[in-house]
């Protein structure tokens, strides 16, 4: 209760109040990772149907081997490197380069889904008919595969919030930024003074990543 | 052997091509295309520290040279890139030693006795775990230390190395525990679990078994296990402090020392396709399936 009462009222060195700063960091991080995963999910699915439709062997191949090498480092290595490379922590760099890193994660899930709607028996009579490229994309792939989709999108959001997350606690943004990375770090220095940030920011986590699982589970019950 | 080859020449290929994109990323990237997006202040910024790097590779080619030869240059402090590699390495060789055992010991328990994840609180726990994010294992170790006043336990000594190791093995060995568990869970489901039931065995002798095939599932996964295991270690020696591989990484980042970087992710890529390629070996002579499609 005490705790509670001192999350309310307490502020940090900035003067902002812990819960409300929390609360929007929360939000801020839970909208670019959406924003994050669209951009990815809408990439991957450009890149299989590249590789599958057009159903050549080498850029199949080459495909593969590149999912493989983003694949063999963690996505945020690939964040981090970039982001002090450029030195910019920016929204829009971060979130093209998770786009590429995280490639994998979508890649091999949609892949697999894009080659059993080519093998099911509607898509094979549309090719019989004679239909076209793009309409096989349009009428038979997306509508079949975005359903299939949901639960693999929630994971790419939480592995966005990590992404970002990861980019606060490795001090690449300024320490005023509302962000639950930022906070988790300033709540690491302060912890043996006032542990209150730290719990707080990680309590943020842990509530954000619990919804996560909820909307994952809901949707893969609602798909059954 | 002709699949084999091909096993081993894509490991060595996704090294090429991860330390190509990191070359890309670190070296072309600030020096040519940035301007692109808008970001010349950043490019000066960016193009400033890499020229300050003691002795970046020019070009890609040279960049190849030095992957080929294994020398990776000067780190900005002017010491050899391979040093340096080699002791934080070898700091942080206590910490992967251990939570490896931590890992291997629960997964070899959990196998042996299947049903210590029946219940399905301790499923969905587990699940859970391997679903948070790779840093929130060691904040929660810190946070529960900061509760019962034992920070100190965390800046040294071999409490520091076994709380690291604790944090780091949390989440490979949760998600070695939920592949077990599926793996045994779609097992049981499939129609010669069923005759062996109707046949009269018993449950313990069923998952006897069974317990081969799900081995095979989780030497499948074995360079994700690494690949989550390294990622740990980065984000639990940057919290916990531990001057290791993690600490390193970091360090270059911060300072854009662009040899060191390129060399850390040519390390961490090695390490993964290595995993992945004995991975690929050992499910060669053990899994009777692909004896069959290879035969």
């Amino acid at each position: 209760m005490e705790l509670l009462v001192e999350t309310i009222t307490w502020t940090d060195e900035f003067d902002r109040s812990i819960l409300s700063t929390t609360v929007f960091a929360a939000l801020l991080s839970m909208l670019r990772a959406l924003a994050a995963a669209i951009l990815l999910f809408v990439l991957a699915f450009t890149l299989i149907l590249v590789a599958e439709v057009k159903a050549s062997r080498s850029i199949g191949w080459l495909v593969r081997l590149i999912i493989d090498a983003l694949e063999s480092v963690p996505a945020f290595v690939w964040i981090i490197a970039a982001v002090s490379a450029l030195s910019s922590g920016g929204f829009v760099i971060v979130t093209v380069i998770f786009a590429f890193a995280a490639m994998p994660l979508v890649f091999n899930f949609l892949s697999g889904v894009v080659r059993n709607i080519m093998h099911q028996p509607y898509y094979l009579a549309a090719i019989a008919l004679g239909v076209g490229n793009l309409g096989l994309i349009l009428r038979h792939i997306i509508p079949n595969a975005v359903p299939l989709c949901m639960p693999p999108f929630f994971y790419v959001v939480g592995s966005a919030i990590t992404v970002y997350g990861a980019i606060g606690i490795f001090g690449f943004i300024n320490r005023r930024s509302l962000d639950l990375g930022v906070f988790l770090l300033r709540g690491k220095e302060q912890a043996a003074l006032d542990p209150l940030l730290l719990i707080v920011s990680l309590s943020a986590y842990l509530i954000l990543f619990v919804l996560l699982r909820w909307l994952l589970l809901s949707v893969a019950c609602t798909k059954r | 052997m002709g699949p084999l080859l091909l096993t081993g020449l894509r490991a060595v290929a996704t090294v090429f091509v991860a330390h190509a994109f990191i070359y890309a990323l670190v070296g072309a990237l600030p020096r040519t295309g940035i301007a692109v997006l808008g970001l010349s202040a950043a490019q000066e910024s960016s193009l400033s520290h890499f020229l300050a790097t003691t002795d970046p590779p020019e070009s890609y080619l040279e960049a190849l040279a030095r992957l080929i030869t294994m020398e990776f240059g000067k780190s900005l402090d002017g010491v050899a890139v391979s040093t340096l590699m080699a002791q934080s390495t070898l700091t942080s060789l206590p910490v992967l030693g251990l939570s490896l055992g931590i890992t291997a010991t629960t997964t070899m328990l959990v196998l042996v006795w299947p049903h210590l994840l029946a219940p399905r609180v301790v499923r969905g726990g587990f699940e859970f775990l391997t679903f948070l994010p790779a840093f929130v294992p060691a904040f929660v170790i810190l946070a529960v230390m900061v509760s019962l006043n034992q920070t100190t336990l965390a800046t040294d000594g071999w409490q520091r190395t076994v709380i690291a190791s604790l944090s780091v093995s949390v989440m490979p060995t949760s998600l070695a525990l939920t592949t077990i568990r599926d793996g045994f869970d779609h097992e049981m489901s499939m129609g010669y679990t069923r005759t062996l039931r109707a046949m009269g065995l018993s449950r313990g002798r069923i998952v006897a078994n069974l317990r081969k095939a799900v081995v095979i599932q989780i030497i499948a996964i074995a360079d994700k296990i690494v690949t989550l295991q390294i990622a740990v270690l980065i984000f639990t020696e940057v919290i916990f402090a531990i001057p290791g591989f993690g600490n390193a990484l970091l360090l270059a980042a911060q300072r854009t020392d662009i040899n060191a970087l390129i060399a850390f992710v040519v390390v961490i890529s090695a390490t993964v396709a290595t995993a992945r390629l004995l991975s690929t070996l050992v499910l060669a002579r053990i899994d009777p399936r692909q004896r069959v499609s290879e035969g």
